[in-house]
């Protein structure tokens, strides 16, 4: 039964439907694959087995009775900080250890209604601050193809539980590439949608501006069908808006920035991309040099506006509302007292970066200008795509680290997020897919789209996913 | 930058020198805005274009309860916190 859980959800599907196999059955592998995988791994912060196996008998009986849709049955994990009600949501935070949803996030409840079976909460850096699941309060994770290695952040116990098949699908949420580097590290498709194509209300909120949530999948297909069951208008997430399916490409026009190549980029991550870009040639798709000017001060920016909202975010983690972590003398010292010990360094490194860029005499030199930065960033983006359909390039500029290598050094972390950022600034979508390997680990390649044309991502990826040989 | 004077903003103690090298590279990092002449552009601080979004001003939410149980100290139905006033030891 094991081959079973290697199956995308199309399969997967297609397996339930013929009645191959019984969700039942279906769940009970994964959860074999849980049992047997994750003490190494450690993808998983919470396991909901008996849940799950109630979830996939309901599915099982719908199926019974003809009534089946393309998730009904599937088994899928979600990261901890998407919450499941009565499940605990924990933002990979000692703040939140104890902290049980309340309610459904939108994105969750969707789910729910397609019939899809949830086997568990997946590790994170926490409150998603970071790019290596390192800065997780209770356990780093490993990536499912060379354990001493990180699987990406800060969705890396998604990707790793989709890598590991330990899960049919995961969901990820994604601020400055907390979705696609993570795929792209342990070998697996991760889309991260077009700002407002997807409801974030029951996301444990990082950077409001930024924020998405989105599939991390096996194919491009099923990165297509999480999507479509997820998108929509959701008058609890006044950003979310009602979108439609762009039409087909009848000659795909990929441009290729030239930025995306520079210093710091691994040299054998260009090669694979280099060969991806000759792939397509050979398609018959239209290559062309385009240029994002300022590609170099995206990072800066990002790292100015997202430490700014997460400030302001994180500021009602004060040990009223949320749980408590510690005791104070009275009001002001337990304040005090529990921020201090229920955050981690990497968000107090953040929050306090973001009171200072927001403080007066430094906002305007700061923030102010982060925002103006921004406006050039997003208007890079807005004038290649009148030439290109979608932007190609690299997710990102390192193949996956060793654990331990750059926690030293908080600045070169953030450097990995180089090819990411600009993406979220721009609320563009994007995808990352696998595009070959290198000294064993995978490389990644960013599809980049202009706003609520996921269609455009789905189109390129296919391609390259069913022609190509990995 | 004062670290400690910032993070007492953020209601956070930090030790003396506690991330003081940390912020000096990241701040160094950043600075390269500062190449950039931006006095004509405008800012984006959003990438909604939706407008006020308005609701009918009616009960909606019932989980109420489940969100009491959730806080650390509750009194009838309320949520219980330390005096705010007292006096200076």
């Amino acid at each position: 039964m094991s081959e079973l859980t290697k199956l995308t959800i199309k399969q997967l599907h297609q397996g339930l439907k013929a009645k191959d196999f019984s969700s039942t059955e279906l769940t009970q592998a994964f959860l074999k694959e849980i049992e047997k995988k994750d003490k190494d791994i450690g993808a998983f912060l919470t396991l909901m087995p008996e849940s799950a196996l109630e979830q996939a008998e309901e599915a099982d009986r719908k199926i019974k009775k003809g009534e089946i849709d393309l998730l009904t049955g599937i088994p899928c994990a979600i990261k901890d900080n998407i919450m499941i009600k009565g499940i605990r949501c924990t933002a990979g935070s000692r703040f939140l250890e104890e902290y049980v949803s309340p309610y459904d996030a939108t994105v969750t409840k969707k789910l729910k209604e397609r019939g899809v079976v949830f086997l568990g909460k997946t590790n994170l850096d926490e409150f998603a601050m970071g790019s290596s699941c390192e800065n997780s309060a209770f356990h780093p994770t490993k990536n499912p193809r060379d354990l001493s290695r990180v699987p990406g952040g800060s969705s890396g116990g998604s990707a790793a539980a989709v890598a590991a098949d330990m899960c049919a699908f995961a969901l990820g949420s994604d601020t400055g590439g907390s979705i696609r580097q993570p795929a792209s590290f342990c070998g697996i498709v991760g889309l991260k949608p077009t700002y407002g194509s997807v409801s974030r209300y029951g996301l444990i909120a990082f950077a409001s501006s930024l924020d998405q949530v989105g599939p991390m999948t096996k194919s491009t297909e099923d990165a297509r069908i999480v999507f479509e069951s997820l998108r929509g208008l959701d008058k609890m997430d006044s950003t979310s808006v009602e979108t439609k399916d762009t039409e087909e490409l009848k000659k795909i026009r990929i441009g290729v920035p030239k930025e995306y190549f520079g210093k710091g980029l691994d040299p054998e991550i260009e090669k694979s991309i280099r060969e991806a870009i000759a792939f397509y040639e050979k398609q018959g798709a239209e290559i062309s040099e385009v240029s994002l000017p300022h590609t170099d001060y995206a990072l800066a920016c990002y790292y100015i506006i997202a430490p700014s909202e997460a400030s302001a975010n994180l500021a009602r983690f004060d040990g009223i509302r949320y749980g408590k972590v510690a005791e104070g003398k009275n009001l002001m010292d337990y304040y005090f007292q529990n921020r201090t010990k229920g955050f981690g360094r990497e968000v107090k490194r953040r929050i306090i970066l973001g009171t200072y860029t927001l403080s007066a005499g430094y906002y305007d030199a700061y923030y102010k200008k982060a925002l103006k930065v921004r406006t050039l960033i997003k208007r890079d983006f807005e004038k290649a795509f009148e030439k290109v359909d979608v932007i190609l390039g690299p997710t990102s500029p390192c193949l996956p680290f060793k654990i331990g290598e750059k926690t030293a050094d908080p600045l070169s972390m953030y450097l990995a997020d180089v090819y990411t950022v600009s993406v979220n600034l721009a609320g563009l979508p994007a995808v990352s897919l696998p595009c070959g390997t290198s000294q064993g680990l995978p490389v990644g390649m960013q599809l980049i789209a202009p706003a609520f044309k996921e269609n455009n991502l789905f189109i390129t990826a296919k391609i390259f996913e069913q022609k190509h040989d990995n | 930058m004062e670290v400690r004077k910032i993070a007492k903003l953020a209601y956070l103690i930090v030790e003396e020198k506690e991330f003081e090298k940390e912020f000096s590279a990241i701040l160094g990092y950043v600075d390269k805005l500062k190449e950039l002449d931006v006095s004509r552009v405008e800012e984006t601080a959003n990438l909604s274009s939706s407008k006020n979004v308005f609701r009918e001003d009616v009960e909606e939410r019932k989980e109420t309860k489940d969100i009491l149980k959730l806080m650390p100290e509750t009194k009838n139905n309320y949520l219980e916190v330390k005096e705010v006033f007292f006096e200076n030891e």
